[in-house]
């Protein structure tokens, strides 16, 4: 007697779980973490503290206001809001504690405006983290633009003097890394940089996207193809002056933007091809924008690219298994109408 | 004037069609005047005199314009009276006047307006419009007025001028929050009305489905055919 | 179609109809405007009154005066001595311009410093919202020439502000050592 099973779909299962991967990105952004909190000491902790904390208490609060037991939301809690509320403050200058309610209303923002209102894990219209800082910036612009403090560690290059300037990323963008005393190094290790918690220390959030490429939670080509990308046009709008290729890859928010936010599942497109669509207009965007505005304008694409994404996956679809390729369609198209003039021809004589 | 007629006609422009939550006309104004409450209210009442005014005159008019140039006819008896308005307002109160800008002018094609003149002025005689025209305005002002609370209160820390407190949240004074607590406002205000409405129509219809012998039972509202005996 | 056709037809009508409209409309309107009419001596004391806070007597004086960082707009004499004055600024952010509203004191004939000093608007600048009435009453009083009133994380919109005023403060520091010529009392 052979055993038969029926069961129900899914038939094929792994061990993966949301909540799994979650964690892989929480231990990936640990060396970002660590390094924003050594460079900018207590106010980056507490600006941290308080966007987890209020992220994942929105989440708590709003299930419990529908009427879902403790219990059950402790049960099904995957870490979506907490890796959202540590994005948030990974994004955030280090605040004055005066502040505190900054990253609070952001938190709020980010979980109950634009994740929990449209339904949940999986149902956001675009990067919780991103709308949260966008909400923040927009809504206390000043203490947003000019919170910069200078981290502990001075410039490298200009010998230890720790950079006292208005807003790093416009003085680079505007006058080079000279008028910044700078150099490359300096802006590889986040040392003498003053900007967003996470953002400084590049080494540390390659370090974390490496990890997550081998534990195979992001591709890796779509970050390398948005930093290469904005790199590129950016070396373009400046007169294909090659000097500016390293500072504006290296500069501001892009490799944050590129490793942890622009790859999110929910709001990048389900197929390969568009995909790669998606993060070639995200690197050309972020360029331009840059070049227009001389702010930093990661969140502001990522943002406005996650907007159309329902398009790209509408109209740019994968081949379907077994359809044929559409190289092959335009050669058929093309010998039969070959064919036909050819029978035209022989119709005629 | 029969008060059943007066009565359903208020209902209708205060709450039922709401122009700004539930039917969504007018809403350049909406978003771009909430940002004080002074605004919103002068708003709201200009729009309200000029719908009365010419709510007036096209049903007075309504059997001499012919069908196919009524629209041309509509804009131009509404922009006589916004020009009379703007006129006013810029000699008798030329704080209001400033502060509303370009929206003034933009009355003319304020969809409310042109709305309630073509499904309502140009069908009803005077009496009934000039009562729609009132209750719409009115309508249109207390939605206007309560967005812009929202927004002055949160975004501020000012209600009429009046410094509340410190604390200031700009993003509600922004065209983004604008539309954030437009699209709040209307998902409150019409979950709240559907809410209300069932339980008013339930209590309804259970006072007419009196059981006679005392063995029928109720019918489930919910499997009750109630669509065709709603309209009266 | 014949003349009477026609007549009698709806195009006509419909042209009568407008036609009509348009022409009540304007005869009304044309009324109004007379009897509701906002001269130009008005707005400018309107604008006083916004200012200055109190309606008061005022006469034009026409000025050019340009520098390569600012100009002035409109000088108005005001009837107890002081001169209201309109000035503009430059090499603000972007390269805009910001441009105020300030009052230049005369005590006794004498000039006394710029005092009310309001911002009229500006060109491309976004971080105006920093210059409160505590920023801008850092200038109040003073009769130099050169103000530097920098508000942190402004600083191009604050040379534009300083800008503006200085060219009014030169200005009126010039007319003092001037005699005659525009009237002025030194």
């Amino acid at each position: 007697m052979e055993t038969v099973i029926i069961s129900d779909t899914p038939h094929l299962r792994k061990k993966r779980t949301t909540k799994g991967i979650m964690l892989d990105v929480l231990i990936a952004l640990i060396p970002a973490t660590v390094a924003g909190l050594v460079y900018f000491g207590g106010r980056a902790a507490v600006t941290l503290i308080l966007s987890v904390f209020s992220s994942v208490a929105t989440e708590f609060v709003w299930l419990l206001c529908k009427k879902t037991d403790f219990k059950t939301i402790l049960k099904q809690f995957d870490y979506t809001s907490a890796v959202t509320g540590l994005l948030l403050g990974l994004t955030m200058p280090p605040l004055e504690y005066s502040l505190w309610y900054i990253p609070v209303l952001s938190g709020i923002f980010a979980v109950g405006a634009v994740k929990m209102l449209f339904g949940g894990t999986g149902k956001n219209i675009v990067n919780p983290a991103i709308a949260g800082r966008v909400f923040a910036f927009i809504a206390f612009s000043g203490s947003m633009v000019s919170g910069w403090i200078s981290p502990a560690f001075g410039s490298l290059s200009s010998g230890n003097e720790v950079y006292a300037g208005a807003t790093p990323l416009t003085d680079l963008l505007g006058g080079g890394l000279q008028a910044v005393g700078v150099s490359n190094l300096d802006l590889f290790l986040g040392t003498g940089v003053p900007g967003c918690i996470g953002e400084t220390c590049k080494i540390a959030l390659i370090a974390g996207g490496i990890y997550l490429v081998a534990r195979k939670v992001i591709k890796f080509q779509y970050p390398l193809i948005y930093i290469a990308v904005t790199g590129l046009v950016s070396v373009f709008m400046s007169g294909t002056d090659w000097n500016v290729f390293l500072p504006s890859v290296l500069g501001g928010g892009l490799i944050l933007g590129a490793v942890f936010m622009a790859t999110d599942y929910v709001t990048s497109p389900n197929n390969k091809p568009a995909s790669y669509v998606y993060f070639v207009l995200l690197g050309v965007v972020t360029a331009l924008l840059r070049y227009g505005t001389k702010i930093e304008v990661v969140s502001f694409a990522i943002l406005l690219m996650n907007l159309i994404v329902p398009l790209l996956n509408a109209y740019i679809r994968p081949r379907p298994f077994g359809a044929t390729p559409v190289i092959k369609m335009i050669k058929d198209k093309i010998e039969a109408k070959k064919a036909s003039a050819v029978k035209k021809e022989a119709d005629g004589k | 004037m029969k008060a059943e007629r007066i009565k359903s006609i208020g209902i209708d422009g205060l709450l039922k069609n709401n122009p700004t939550f539930r039917l969504v006309l007018g809403t350049c104004p909406t978003l771009a005047l909430t940002t004080a409450a002074t605004n919103g209210i002068g708003m709201g009442l200009a729009v309200t005199f000029i719908l009365i005014c010419s709510n007036v005159i096209i049903s007075l008019l309504r059997k001499i314009i012919p069908g196919e140039v009524r629209i041309p006819a509509f804009v131009m008896i509404i922009a006589t009276f916004v020009t009379l308005v703007r006129m006013l307002l810029d000699k008798f109160i030329p704080d209001l006047y400033e502060s509303m800008g370009v929206y003034l002018p933009l009355i003319v094609v304020n969809c409310i307006i042109l709305g309630r003149a073509e499904s309502f002025a140009s069908k009803n005689p005077v009496a009934d419009s000039a009562l729609d025209g009132l209750f719409t305005g009115l309508g249109f002002t207390w939605a206007m007025t309560a967005i812009s609370i929202i927004r002055e209160v949160l975004g501020a820390g000012q209600l009429f001028g009046i410094t509340l407190w410190d604390f200031r949240i700009e993003f509600f004074t922004s065209s983004a929050g604008a539309f954030f607590v437009y699209g709040l406002c209307i998902a409150l205000f019409n979950g709240a009305y559907t809410k209300i409405e069932s339980k008013m129509r339930r209590k309804r219809f259970r006072s007419l489905y009196e059981a006679p012998l005392g063995e029928e039972t109720l019918q489930a509202v919910a499997e009750q055919d109630t669509s065709v005996k709603e309209g009266r | 179609m014949t003349v009477k056709q026609f007549l009698k037809s709806k195009v006509f009508r419909c042209i009568i109809v407008l036609m009509c409209i348009a022409l009540v409309s304007g005869a009304l309107l044309s009324v109004c405007n007379d009897l509701l009419k906002v001269s130009d001596e008005e707005r400018v004391l309107r604008t006083i009154k916004k200012i200055y806070g109190s309606e008061i007597g005022y006469e034009e004086i026409e000025v050019s005066y340009e520098t390569d960082t600012g100009r002035i707009d409109n000088i108005y004499k005001l009837a107890d001595g002081n001169y209201l004055v309109k000035s503009t600024g430059y090499n603000g952010y972007q390269q805009g311009t910001i441009s105020v509203w300030l009052v230049a004191k005369y005590d006794n004939g004498k000039y006394a410093g710029i005092d009310d000093v309001s911002v009229a608007d500006n060109e491309k600048q976004t971080l105006m919202s920093k210059f409160t009435a505590g920023v801008l009453s850092e200038y109040e009083g003073k009769g130099e020439e050169d103000f530097n009133v920098i508000v942190g994380g402004a600083t191009y919109s604050s040379h534009a502000l300083n800008n503006a005023v200085n060219v009014a403060a030169k200005y009126f520091l010039g007319q003092t050592e001037e005699t005659g010529g525009n009237g002025y009392e030194g």
